[in-house]
């Protein structure tokens, strides 16, 4: 026969434990004032120009007459089309697959119109599959925040080369109008750290959370992101993850390879608002001023990647100078993790993004006060869907369970007198 | 077009009246009650201030009565805006101003949403009705019944428009009349013969319901008030014990401690400071009108709520933030509200009103701290003892020479400069109070350094040394000079004159009974306001007060 424990020594037993869970000896919380893919540019102004990154510049605009010609459309279409006084790129610019099929949630549907790569030498991330003798080697010389060599960021040679996103760390154009978004009020995202060790330097036991919060970020006289306000956390599990890091010497790094759920970049809804890591990790250093910088990588999801700029695609042709399909294929040639079982295709890419935070303070959503411990705070369920565009997916050539937007009645009425 | 005609007609008529009014206010007034004694006769003015101007309309009309304009500067002598007032006048582009306000105001009284609530007969031509209105509120704002000729002169101007078929215009002007009339603008204090003391004067019952009113809430006096001073029950002890009770008990009482605070601690300087943006870039008005907020809820929860002594304002721990001021503090705001309470950790440098930043940022130059500017201001603003000016042949160069490698501290270059003999004498006296502060920069954010020097906070003063903030909040607080400072603020402030030679033993007197009284700020008012002294006649001021460093030294 076996004694019970008594309700007494149960319920201390429960308290040591709770009280364990939410004890840290020390934390610290930030707000990111600025994130972006860890791009290396290699030239030295200017998002066009030839660089080490790209030595051919960026990647070619495209000649929307030629991408427009297709077997069931005439040059005098193409030229309403086009026609400068009525627009209807907007409209009619994906309509340009061999069976009408709109290329953006078909892109396998027309041949690779091909997409400038990077092929210079060095990039910034991690060395993701731990094999040094693959990948890139360090951008960043002795202060590499993340690996020195064997970098993993495939990323960047399928999108280095974009011209929307080349550019000096936090000069691209797409990085500072999203960051502009951002920094305006589209979304907040938090980060804490927080530890169990006696010295916030030098600390094996620590955890880092991720976090939005509704509250907005507040510019100071100079237009930056002023420190130490305080942010309630939203408790959204689609932004939110904890994983486990040590401190070494004052350097934050993750302790082992976990999966990172945060806000994205983007901040347009069509764009998928999560962005998930696998295998991800992450290394930060402080700065003399408080601030926070650092990279973070991991594999992403190709279709992540995709469906967002699909989702509105002429416009971001136009205003972001690429070609769609191409991209496509360009991430399917360089994704670099987790192969379909079946097509073997690989899903996902490796990347790495830079950071930059400034202090804050971090408030708990249940009740108020300051949040010491990272930890994952569960909320109900996003109001709305993250996004009402329908995910694109499909293997090789054939085809997929993307949704087929029927094309716009004047194109049907010209295409058929066209005939 | 013709409106505008229309409008500029109304002003010149206005205009005219002006003087006027004034020149008639002594005889204008309820006559006295004593047959044989001469008719009331005005004895003192104050220029309402703007807030007495907005508490009084709101409070007469309500809250939803925006009042746009822009009011005319206010005037700071002997260290309270309410003794400049007496000494204020309205200039032509001030009129204009209050002119704007005034019809404004009477817009959106009489106008469709308003009106009912004002006027019984609403649109209609009906000149008694519109004599009632002008009876009505001319009491209110005039702060006494109007005189017949008073009356009539309103009920005329609105005829004309109401002859021509537009009574609410006719009473919008009558309403811009009483609102643009000396009478309303300024605090007019009237004595009649005093029938306890044959030949001498009394302040009436109205201007003793005035003072009290604008002393305790700040605004015009309600109408139990009102019918106090009709009925002569303010010429009484128990009566003015009963109303200044009160008045003490009423909601209004935060209204005029705040007023009261914002004056004595000199927020009006809150809406010009600035910052220099490369410094201090997150200064914004944004903080600058959350910190005086900050200040105002400490001591209405410190004085007024907690009813905790007086002294304790510059050492208390306690306070309220919001989410801009908790940026400032580097402190959580974890509140769901806008402010909350919040209370500094026992080892912070943390002294009361003078470690916030309403206090530290005004008192500082835009792109450094200032020991001598914050030493000065507790000097006069809580000890009474105003600083000189600095001669004007002074050298600047060593103090405003921030990037001197071998003085990297504001206390290098303060000791450098005051080593001149004729800076000495006043240096000492105010830059340790100062010092003593130099772990907040001009923001009044908290520092360990200044250049990579660390900043020495020590500081002596009258043989007496302390350290750092928390040293001079407990020098403040047990300076006895702080409570007579207090009490000598709130008599000027409700009298609105400075006190002279002759206050001299009421005010001792009435210090004492304040310390006696466990140095709580209801008790004093509660005291002053009840005092024969503080319901006299006010004597005019014998001297021009002198200028001070306050707001003029450069150091």
């Amino acid at each position: 026969m076996t004694s019970r424990p008594s309700l007494k020594i149960l319920t201390a037993v429960l308290l040591a434990a709770v009280a364990s869970q939410a004890h840290a000896d020390w934390h610290r919380a930030y707000v990111i004032e600025w994130f972006e893919p860890a791009f290396y540019y290699g030239a030295k102004e200017g998002d066009s120009a030839p660089g080490t990154d790209c030595p051919a510049g960026t990647n070619p605009d495209m000649d929307w007459r030629q991408v427009l010609k297709t077997s069931y459309r005439t040059d005098e279409e193409i030229n309403v089309i086009l026609d400068p006084e009525k627009p209807m790129r907007g409209q009619m610019g994906g309509i340009r697959g061999p069976n009408k099929e709109n290329v953006y949630e078909k892109p396998w549907s027309v041949p690779d119109p091909g997409m400038t790569e990077v092929s210079g030498k060095v990039a910034y991330g991690f060395d993701l599959d731990g094999n040094a003798r693959t990948g890139f080697a360090s951008a960043d010389g002795k202060e590499t925040l993340g690996s020195a060599k064997g970098i993993d960021n495939q990323y960047y040679k399928a999108a280095g080369c974009w011209m929307s996103w080349r550019g000096p760390k936090r000069g691209s154009h797409h990085a500072k109008y999203v960051m502009d978004g951002m920094r305006d009020g589209a979304f907040t995202a938090l980060m804490m750290i927080s530890g169990k060790g006696a010295d916030p330097n030098n600390d094996n036991d620590v955890q880092v959370g991720f976090y939005t919060s509704k509250d907005k970020m507040v510019k100071d006289a100079n237009g930056n992101i002023a420190p130490d306000y305080s942010f309630r956390i939203a408790p959204d599990m689609r932004y939110q993850s904890v994983l486990k890091a040590r401190v070494v010497n004052g350097v934050l790094e993750s302790s082992a390879p976990s999966e990172i759920v945060m806000h994205d970049v983007e901040t347009a809804p069509f764009f998928p608002q999560t962005l998930k890591l696998f295998n991800g990790r992450l290394r930060f250093k402080q700065e003399k001023d408080g601030k926070l910088t650092g990279l973070i990588g991991g594999y992403r999801n190709i279709d992540d990647y995709y469906r967002g700029w699909a989702a509105a695609g002429a416009i971001h042709e136009l205003t972001t100078h690429v070609n769609l399909p191409a991209y496509w294929y360009a991430l399917r040639r360089n994704a670099d993790a987790m192969p379909d079982p079946v097509t073997k295709q690989n899903m996902a890419i490796s990347t790495a993004y830079h950071f930059h935070l400034v202090p804050a303070f971090v408030t708990s959503p249940k009740d108020e006060s300051e949040v010491v411990v990272a930890q994952l705070f569960e909320g109900p369920p996003p109001a709305e869907p993250p996004s009402r565009y329908p995910s694109v997916r499909g293997g090789g050539g054939g085809g997929g369970a993307a949704t087929v937007y029927p094309p716009p009645p004047e194109f049907r009425i010209k295409s058929s007198r066209g005939k | 077009m013709k409106n505008t005609f229309k409008s500029r007609a109304h002003f010149a008529a206005l205009v005219m009246t002006f003087p006027l009014a004034i020149a008639s206010q002594a005889f204008a007034a309820k006559p006295a009650v004593t047959a044989n004694a001469p008719a009331t006769q005005m004895v003192a003015t104050r220029r309402l201030t703007e807030s007495q101007y907005k508490h009084t309309i709101a409070d007469i009309f309500g809250n939803d009565i925006a009042i746009k304009g822009r009011f005319e500067p206010e005037r700071r002598e002997d260290g309270l805006l309410a003794i400049g007032a007496g000494m204020l006048s309205i200039s032509a582009s001030g009129f204009e101003q209050y002119y704007a306000m005034a019809k404004g105001i009477a817009d959106q009284v009489l106008d469709d949403k308003h009106r009912d609530k004002f006027v019984a007969c609403g649109s209609t031509a009906d000149e008694a009705c519109t004599r009632e209105f002008v009876k009505k509120y001319g009491r209110m704002l005039f702060r006494r019944p109007l005189s017949e000729d008073e009356v009539a002169a309103r009920v005329q101007l609105a005829a004309a428009e109401t002859a021509s078929g537009k009574p609410i215009v006719g009473r919008k002007l009558a309403l811009t009349s009483l609102l643009t009339a000396p009478q309303f603008l300024f605090l007019i204090e009237s004595a009649e013969a005093d029938p306890k003391a044959k030949g001498a004067l009394r302040l009436d019952g109205y201007s003793k319901a005035a003072r009290l009113s604008y002393m305790l809430w700040d605004t015009t006096p309600d109408a139990e008030l009102m019918s106090a001073a009709e009925s002569g029950q303010l010429h009484t002890d128990e009566g003015v014990s009963k109303q200044v009770d009160r008045l003490l008990a009423g909601s209004n009482m935060e209204a005029g401690v705040r007023a009261f605070f914002s004056d004595m601690l000199q927020f009006d300087l809150v809406e010009s400071v600035t910052k220099d943006p490369s410094i201090y870039p997150k200064f914004s008005q944004d903080v600058a009108e959350s910190a005086k907020e900050q200040t105002l809820r400490t001591l209405v929860d410190h004085l007024l709520v907690q009813n905790a002594p007086y002294p304790d304002v510059f050492t208390t721990r306690a306070t309220s933030i919001n989410r801009t001021l908790g940026s400032i503090y580097r402190v959580p705001f974890s509140s769901r509200g806008n402010w909350m309470p919040y209370k500094f950790p026992d080892n912070a440098e943390a002294a009361g009103v003078i470690t916030q930043v309403t206090f530290l940022s005004v008192f500082s130059h835009p792109g450094r701290s200032s020991p001598t500017k914050r030493g000065a201001a507790i000097q006069e603003i809580f000890l009474c003892d105003p600083m000189p000016l600095p001669p004007a042949n002074v050298d600047f160069s060593i103090v405003n020479d921030t990037n001197n490698p071998a003085m990297k501290t504001v206390r290098a270059r303060l000791l450098a400069h005051a080593e001149d003999e004729t800076c000495a004498g006043c240096h000492n006296k105010s830059d340790p109070l100062g010092l003593a502060l130099e772990r907040f920069d001009s923001l009044g954010q908290y520092r360990l350094t200044e250049n990579g020097d660390a900043i020495d906070v020590s500081a002596k003063l009258n043989d007496k040394s302390f350290i750092g903030a928390n040293g001079l909040g407990a020098v403040l607080h047990d300076d006895p000079r702080a409570a007579s400072c207090l009490v000598r603020n709130i008599y000027a402030y409700g009298v609105g004159r400075a006190p002279s030679i002759a206050d001299k033993a009421y005010l001792q007197k009435t210090s004492d009974a304040f310390a006696k009284d466990g140095f709580k700020l209801r008790a004093a008012l509660q005291r002053i306001a009840t005092s024969p002294e503080f319901l006299a006649i006010a004597s005019p001021a014998t001297k021009a007060p002198e200028k001070t460093a306050l707001n003029t030294s450069s150091k």
